[in-house]
């Protein structure tokens, strides 16, 4: 404990209680533990979407699987983002930084693999044996 | 700078340019730079895996396929990873409390909470070492893979091992270095250094863990469940 910290102090507020509470705008209390135990359901659910769409002995995931998967976890990451990271509170312009630096790298890397991931490796409902021999035909 | 300054001004936020704090406006453009590197990193095993060879009627075990999720993913441990993954979003929970905590002015909540995470940050480094080791006793390492994949699983493109490791250890440093700096924050708590109208610094922290953490949700699912 601090010398300059008395005791008394410890969980007492500040000199100036009310110095912050005009420039917070974030979320509540109860919308962090809201937003936790739609991750936590959310977790649960993502971990049981590989048994109810059976990846088994494929190569490639199934687009379903893909799109099972990867829906559950943009949403949870959307979570975070908006709420933990304060986004939906804060600027909009950190928002945008972020939308536009996902954005610049995903356009790069969609010209760095122009031509070796693309649709016809993807296929929604069989299995990826079957696009890519589509592919070759 | 003027050496006369009066109190109140010391008090008021110091006006930028973009009208947001510059510090706050640094560390979202480290974020940013830091969704370049994880993607590229992310981009690189979807490539990898998506342009390895498939199995076909004449050649059912093709030289460099990928290992398939039946003989992978028991190996990768799935509810061990997927408990980590809960810690890791209730150490979010925690560092969103102690930043509640010093918004309201109470500093032991503050200290509180902080070493919440602090333990589970610990405790997710600890499993993921552990779990690592075990994957080593698997023989899958950087340029290995299982034996027990199969009489056939010299076919199987050990890249799968090199960019599984690349993406989760490089997401571990991260962990890491939130630790460390979580450590640093803990003691200075500790002192009473954070006030309700100074704790910029545990805001800024936050964001960096929360970051990690929506890094590690899109990790799981893209290498553990895909």
């Amino acid at each position: 404990m601090s010398e300059h910290a008395p005791a008394a102090d410890a969980s007492a507020p500040d000199a100036h209680p009310n110095a912050h509470a005009s420039t917070h705008h974030g979320p509540t209390v109860k919308a962090y533990w809201i937003v936790f135990v739609l991750l936590a359901v959310l977790t649960l659910v993502e971990i049981q979407i590989p048994t109810m769409i059976d990846a088994g002995d494929r190569a490639r995931p199934s687009g379903m699987l893909v799109i099972g998967l990867m829906v559950t976890a943009l949403i949870k990451a959307g979570l975070v983002a908006a709420f933990y990271m304060h986004l939906k509170y804060d600027s909009r312009t950190y928002t945008y930084m972020m939308i536009v630096a996902t954005i610049v790298i995903m356009f790069f890397l969609w010209l760095l693999t122009w031509g070796t991931v693309g649709p016809l490796d993807f296929d929604l409902f069989s299995s990826g044996m079957t696009a890519i021999a589509s592919r070759s035909a | 700078m003027s050496a006369h300054v009066d109190a109140p001004a010391l008090a008021a936020p110091a006006a930028t340019a973009t009208g947001l704090p510059s510090r706050k406006l640094a560390v979202w453009l480290f974020l940013g730079s830091e969704i370049l590197f994880f993607s590229a990193l992310i981009f690189s095993y979807i490539v990898l895996r998506m342009t390895s060879p498939l199995p076909t009627p004449a050649d059912p075990n093709p030289v460099g396929m990928w290992p398939t999720p039946h003989e992978i993913q028991h190996i990768l441990n799935i509810p061990l990873t997927a408990l980590n993954t809960f810690l890791l979003i209730v150490s979010s929970v925690s560092v969103v409390m102690a930043l509640d905590a010093v918004q309201k002015g109470n500093k032991k909540a503050l200290t509180r909470w902080l070493g919440v995470t602090l333990v589970l940050g610990i405790t997710f480094l600890s499993i993921q070492g552990y779990e690592y080791v075990k994957l080593e006793d698997h023989g899958l390492w950087f340029n290995l893979l299982p034996d027990e994949l199969g009489p056939q699983h010299l076919n199987r493109n050990v890249l799968m091992a090199t960019t599984f490791f690349a993406m989760t250890g490089f997401h571990g440093m991260h962990v890491l270095a939130g630790v460390i700096m979580l450590l640093i924050f803990f003691v200075k708590a500790k002192l009473g250094l954070y006030t309700q109208s100074d704790h910029e610094g545990i805001e800024l922290f936050g964001l960096y863990w929360h970051f990690v953490d929506l890094v590690w949700i899109i990790l799981f699912t893209i290498v553990y469940l895909l």
